[in-house]
């Protein structure tokens, strides 16, 4: 084909080339058999495209069932995400954390005493609360002062 | 597509479920062309129908009522079909070599049948040509031949919803178009 690109016969066709470039295509396809057969081509092209795409389809009547399973499927799926078994599973899920933190704290209390027994202060390991324990400064340091 | 109530969005928000099948019905025609003309078949189009609907369900509550429906909705049938199409890229395609249940290959099969390929390639009508021309573009040529025809949408506002910039669209439609009419002149069907 001759120096007129695709794009300007493109736009040619669709209506969306400019005015200017338009008036010198239409000059230029008066003189150029190449480009008019090019432009004649894609006339059919589109035309073929646009006959294509127009075709009547028939909607299947499957869409029906399919919009109620999909719902179906949704719903499901929502009450599984905010209610029905996701909140049996939470509520199941809470008793167990509920009866653990129980025995944890009888655990807790029953050896509370043992804090009273000299010697033994350091055995208990502080509760998960506690703020984690100083460090002792050593002799030494502290007599440099630092 | 022509805009919808807002307040039937906001019952779809509430998993109102006739708000859902109205909604859906309203823009089922329409969907299911885009994935029908896209995808190539009915099975694939219905398939992909499915995961529009599901995901319109699932996304339908964080959906800006300040913005318009309809270019939501189409986004999300666009980039299903895109996905969709992606996920199955490696099709089965039929050799000429496959033999069929006598062993024979289908070459041979055709050839007994009375027929020349050259007949069989002259019996095809050039709607049937476009149709296969269409299954041979890539994704995005073809998407964009499909909005513009079917739809009947303008470049800008395809780059619009493909979030893509108006030259790249231009480009796609151009070149889906030359290659359409290089299959239908191999075929000989654009004599001109």
């Amino acid at each position: 084909m001759c120096k007129v690109g695709q794009e300007l016969l493109n736009e040619y066709i669709d209506g969306t080339i400019e005015p200017v470039a338009g008036l010198v295509l239409e000059e230029h396809l008066k003189l150029c058999p190449q480009c008019r057969r090019e432009l004649n081509r894609l006339k059919i092209v589109d035309w073929e495209l646009s006959r294509f795409f127009n075709e009547q389809i028939e909607i299947p009547p499957e869409l029906t069932l399919l919009k109620s399973a999909v719902w179906q499927a949704c719903a499901s799926f929502d009450a599984g995400g905010e209610g029905g078994e996701g909140k049996e599973q939470k509520s199941r899920r809470s008793i167990l954390a509920n009866a653990v933190n129980f025995q944890l704290n009888v655990l807790r209390n029953s050896v509370k005493f043992l804090s009273l027994v000299p010697g033994l202060n350091r055995a208990i390991e502080p509760g998960p609360g506690a703020a984690p324990p100083k460090k002792k400064k050593s002799v030494l340091r502290r007599l440099v002062g630092l | 597509m022509a805009d919808i109530n807002l307040s039937l969005i906001r019952r779809c928000k509430r998993r109102d479920r006739e708000a859902f099948s109205v909604l859906l019905s309203r823009y089922e025609g329409d969907l299911f062309r885009l994935c029908f003309k896209y995808l190539g078949n009915k099975e694939d189009a219905l398939d992909a129908l499915q995961d529009i609907m599901i995901k319109v369900f699932q996304n339908i509550g964080s959906f800006d009522e300040s913005r318009e429906f309809s270019p939501w909705i189409k986004k999300i049938a666009v980039n299903t079909c895109l996905n969709y199409r992606r996920d199955r890229e490696k099709r089965w395609h039929l050799s000429l070599d496959f033999e069929d249940e006598q062993g024979r290959p289908l070459l041979q099969g055709i050839q007994a049948a009375g027929e020349s390929i050259d007949d069989q390639v002259a019996g095809l009508t050039t709607q049937e040509a476009v149709r296969e021309g269409m299954a041979l573009l890539p994704p995005g040529p073809r998407m964009v031949l499909t909005l513009h025809y079917l739809q009947g949408l303008s470049c800008q506002e395809i780059a619009r919803l493909l979030d893509q910039p108006l030259g790249t669209v231009k480009n796609s439609l151009f070149r889906a178009r030359g290659l359409l009419k290089s299959v239908l002149i191999n075929k000989g069907m654009l004599e001109v």
